[in-house]
């Protein structure tokens, strides 16, 4: 279980992004962080791995504070513009003792992307696939991503989304921060509302839907426009 | 391989042109020199330290002394930043006075001297090399200038328990004095001389001898590199200029508490004579001296001297450099050592040259 | 070790447009420039003697003398001054590219698994094998001009005892003593560790705190100069003659501590 606790951040002394955040993700789970631009969802995601340093707040998988069980697919470019999409998987291969490359390779054929590609010219949607690509490739339970469908077109989209429902899930379990709930409630396990730097709300979509005959977007207006 | 090229790339790159510099450096040869008595015995002289700089790539700096040790100094930065120069141990008290901006210093080869006028006090510091002591005294002495600002005073000779000073007046060239200090009383005195300082012209005191002084003046506002110098003799009951000193065109130099001025005759080019002028303010005759010297001598410009009428030069040679030592009063070469580099490298010159 | 060669391979990898571009700018600059002082020598001599009548003896003297070899490598000085201040450019450059553009490198780096020590190794290691190869391929280029001098000159118009007197940089650096090539790279690491260490502080801090704790160090730096020469004489006058030998031990220490701070830095500050 990745396990959250007690996160907070602050910017300079009045600007609290994070107050006290805390919730944990399962096994074989999906769960997506929601909340208005702003909120903090990115802020939460990079906290966990490390990419920024938070004030307090610990962070554990299984109880053990290290972040080689969490894969991270961000929302932008991370590879070099010069490397082709080969080079770049060397790259992984090379630094990761957990890449798979076999796994990496069927992920390219699937998304019909090839190791001859550049960075460069790869388009918006095939950088985004191509992140999934980096995340999904590492043998590790938990991925996290951070608006994996932002800005590209409704066939990527679905391309994308397809990737929670498919093998490549078996055994892993999913932190996402996402605008595009439409796209992907139905694969969605559990929601967390973010607001004004806190978890107000943690609901199971099972629960909405059953109890509360509500989407998740229901809720949303809901949490956010009382 | 493929994953480091870039790294091999590089490494190849400075493999290849640090490896030729280092390869190139290393292939330069250093000079081995060494010392070879011609004349003399080295134990009859005072030891010196001659610093001797190789030119071109890689150079260096040895030292040789009397005994024929030769002490290599690395030039490199490591080696700049390490080397010990022969400097003297001057003791805090003297050397935090010595640097105040109002004390003028001024040394003679066997001592330092400094010297501050304020305040109607002229507070003297003397810091001998040999016996490593240091003397120091305060003296009344009514003037309204200081040191540092209106005037500079410069010890002129230094004989028993006396200290001859000239003091000089700042952009009046004409007001130059004469004093004597008596170290063993408080007294300081001024010595009046017979003549005033010339118009345009500046005087400087060059040797005291039993009450007679000897000065020499010179235009003050001269450009040109050879003015003449007047020389003048003072007794304190009347001055004449002292044409014997007048007719030659050499400096002079006060030797053995100044009794004898000497001048020397040293050619630009090559010479195996060492030609000298004598005055001696006894009988006040100009004689003229000379000592043959076994080696040719070359660009002879490295002086130093003893007071006990010794003479210490060294010079280049045509192969290699020399140092010879000269009884001034005897007329005798006491000692000449030859340096001869094995290695042969041109372009070695002196950097130093002392008496120690 | 082998994260951090690879790390280092990818960062000069980077680079290599930047510093290909560098550094044949520096042997364009320097080969061109000699052989313009060369033609422009040549040229005055053949013009004075044409225009007034005399020999080319003469011509010489009246240019005031031959054209030495420091005279013909005149410029190489102000390349190499360039060349030093791209370095500096270069080391903080070699940071900020990370964050900057479309993609940005450092989320790769910062996600990278073990220490993150060997982001900052493999950039310190970049930079100092470039300072090194510029050293060496200046070297060549040395060598290089000084044949190009003695084949383009005739001999009454070159001064052939001059060949090893080399401008102020060239003697700075080619002493013909190589263990002053480690003298100089350990300038260059203490003149880096400080670049890297403003541009840590000004990623892993608000601007002020920055700001504030790259001023800090800069008063360290000098202060230190000005505090050991008083503690030094006032202490005695033998040791403020090592006022310069104790500096740079000083230095050498700050640099170590600020060494120190920038991997903390990296491993517990820095921020996307």
């Amino acid at each position: 279980m990745l396990e959250v606790k007690g996160l907070q951040k602050r910017y300079g002394r009045k600007k609290h992004v994070l107050r006290d955040v805390t919730f944990s993700v399962g096994l074989n789970e999906v769960t997506c962080l929601i909340g208005l631009n702003g909120e903090g969802k990115s802020t939460i995601l990079k906290a966990i791995l490390g990419l920024i340093p938070v004030d307090a707040g610990t962070v554990t998988v299984d109880g053990k504070a290290s972040h080689d069980q969490i894969a991270f697919v961000p929302d932008l470019q991370t590879m070099p513009s010069y490397m082709t999409i080969g080079q770049a998987l060397a790259y992984m291969a090379d630094h990761y003792p957990d890449w798979n490359q076999e796994t990496a390779e069927r992920l390219l054929q699937t998304f019909q992307l090839f190791t001859t590609d550049k960075m460069a010219n790869l388009s918006k949607g095939n950088k985004a696939k191509f992140n999934l690509v980096l995340g999904f490739a590492l043998d590790r339970p938990y991925i996290l991503l951070d608006e994996p469908l932002a800005g590209i077109d409704l066939f990527m989209k679905e391309q994308i989304a397809w990737i929670f429902s498919s093998e490549f899930m078996e055994g892993r379990s999913i932190l996402m921060t996402t605008h595009e709930i439409a796209e992907v409630e139905q694969v969605i396990d559990r929601v967390l509302f973010l607001r004004d730097g806190q978890i107000v709300e943690v609901k199971e979509t099972d629960e909405l839907r059953g109890h509360h005959h509500q989407s998740v977007q229901d809720r949303m207006r809901e949490v956010y426009q009382g | 391989m493929k994953r480091y090229r870039q790294l091999l790339i590089y490494g190849v790159i400075i493999l290849i042109t640090i490896g030729s510099y280092i390869g190139y450096t290393l292939s330069i040869k250093g000079a081995d020199f060494s010392l070879e008595t011609v004349s003399g015995k080295p134990s009859q002289i005072e030891n010196f330290n001659l610093r001797l700089q190789t030119k071109g790539m890689r150079s260096t700096i040895y030292d040789v002394n009397a005994k024929g040790d030769i002490e290599k100094q690395s030039n490199s930065y490591v080696g700049q930043l390490f080397r010990e120069d022969s400097m003297t141990d001057l003791p805090d008290k003297y050397y935090e006075f010595t640097t105040q901006m109002e004390t003028n210093a001024s040394s003679d080869g066997q001592s330092e001297y400094a010297i501050q006028i304020k305040h109607n006090k002229l507070q003297f510091k003397m810091f001998t090399f040999k016996t490593e002591e240091m003397f120091e005294k305060t003296f009344q002495y009514d003037t309204k200038l200081e040191t540092g600002m209106d005037i500079q005073a410069s010890v002129v000779d230094k004989q028993a328990m006396k200290i001859y000073i000239q003091l000089d007046r700042v952009d009046q060239p004409r007001e130059t004095k004469l004093l004597v200090l008596d170290l063993t009383g408080d007294r300081v005195e001024e010595i009046v001389l017979q003549k005033p300082v010339a118009p345009k012209h500046a005087r400087q005191f060059l040797a005291i001898h039993q009450n007679e002084v000897v000065y020499t003046e010179q235009p003050s506002d001269s450009d040109e590199e050879n003015t003449k110098l007047s020389y003048f003799l003072d007794d304190g009951k009347s001055v004449r200029s002292i044409k014997e000193l007048n007719q030659q065109q050499i400096g002079y130099t006060p030797y053995a508490n100044g009794r004898y001025l000497i001048g020397f005759r040293l050619p630009e080019g090559e010479t195996k004579r060492i030609e000298w002028s004598m005055f001696d303010l006894e009988t006040k005759r100009l004689s003229e001296h000379s000592v043959s010297s076994p080696l040719v001598l070359k660009k002879i410009d490295w002086l130093d001297s003893k007071d006990e009428m010794q003479l210490y030069l060294s010079s280049e040679t045509s192969d290699g450099f020399q140092v010879s030592v000269i009884d001034l009063k005897n007329e005798q070469l006491m000692y000449q050592g030859e340096i001869k580099d094995a290695n042969r490298k041109k372009g070695t010159r002196i950097y130093d040259f002392a008496v120690q | 070790m082998k994260r951090w060669l690879l790390l280092t391979n990818e960062e000069l990898k980077r680079s290599t447009k930047l510093l290909v571009l560098l550094i044949s700018g520096l042997i364009v600059a320097e080969i061109a420039s000699l052989l313009y002082q060369i033609y422009d020598y040549q040229s005055t001599i053949e013009k004075t003697m044409r225009i007034e009548q005399i020999s080319e003896m003469d011509a010489i003297a009246r240019a005031g003398g031959a054209l030495t070899f420091a005279q013909a490598t005149d410029f190489y000085d102000s390349v190499i001054v360039l060349a030093m201040g791209m370095i500096i450019l270069f080391a903080f450059w070699i940071w900020y590219r990370d964050w900057m553009g479309e993609t940005k490198y450092i989320y790769r780096l910062l996600l990278l698994p073990g220490s993150r020590r060997a982001i900052f190794g493999s950039k310190m290691t970049a930079l100092l094998l470039v300072v090194t190869s510029l050293i060496g391929i200046q070297w060549g280029l040395l060598l290089l001009s000084r044949n190009l001098y003695l084949w383009l000159l005739p001999d009454a118009q070159q001064v052939t005892a001059s060949i090893n007197e080399y401008s102020f940089y060239m003697n700075l650096f080619y002493t013909m003593y190589p263990s002053d090539i480690l003298f100089i790279l350990l300038m260059s690491f203490i003149v880096i560790s400080f670049v890297f260490m403003t541009v840590l502080l000004e990623r892993s801090f608000r601007k002020g705190k920055a700001f504030l704790l790259v001023g800090l160090h800069g008063i360290a730096l000098i202060g230190g100069y000005i505090i050991l020469g008083l503690a030094l004489s006032a202490i005695s006058n033998d040791l403020s003659q090592l006022h310069m030998q104790f500096y740079l031990g000083y230095i050498v220490l700050l640099t170590l501590y600020v060494s120190y701070k920038n991997l903390r830095l990296v491993q517990t500050r820095l921020s996307v």
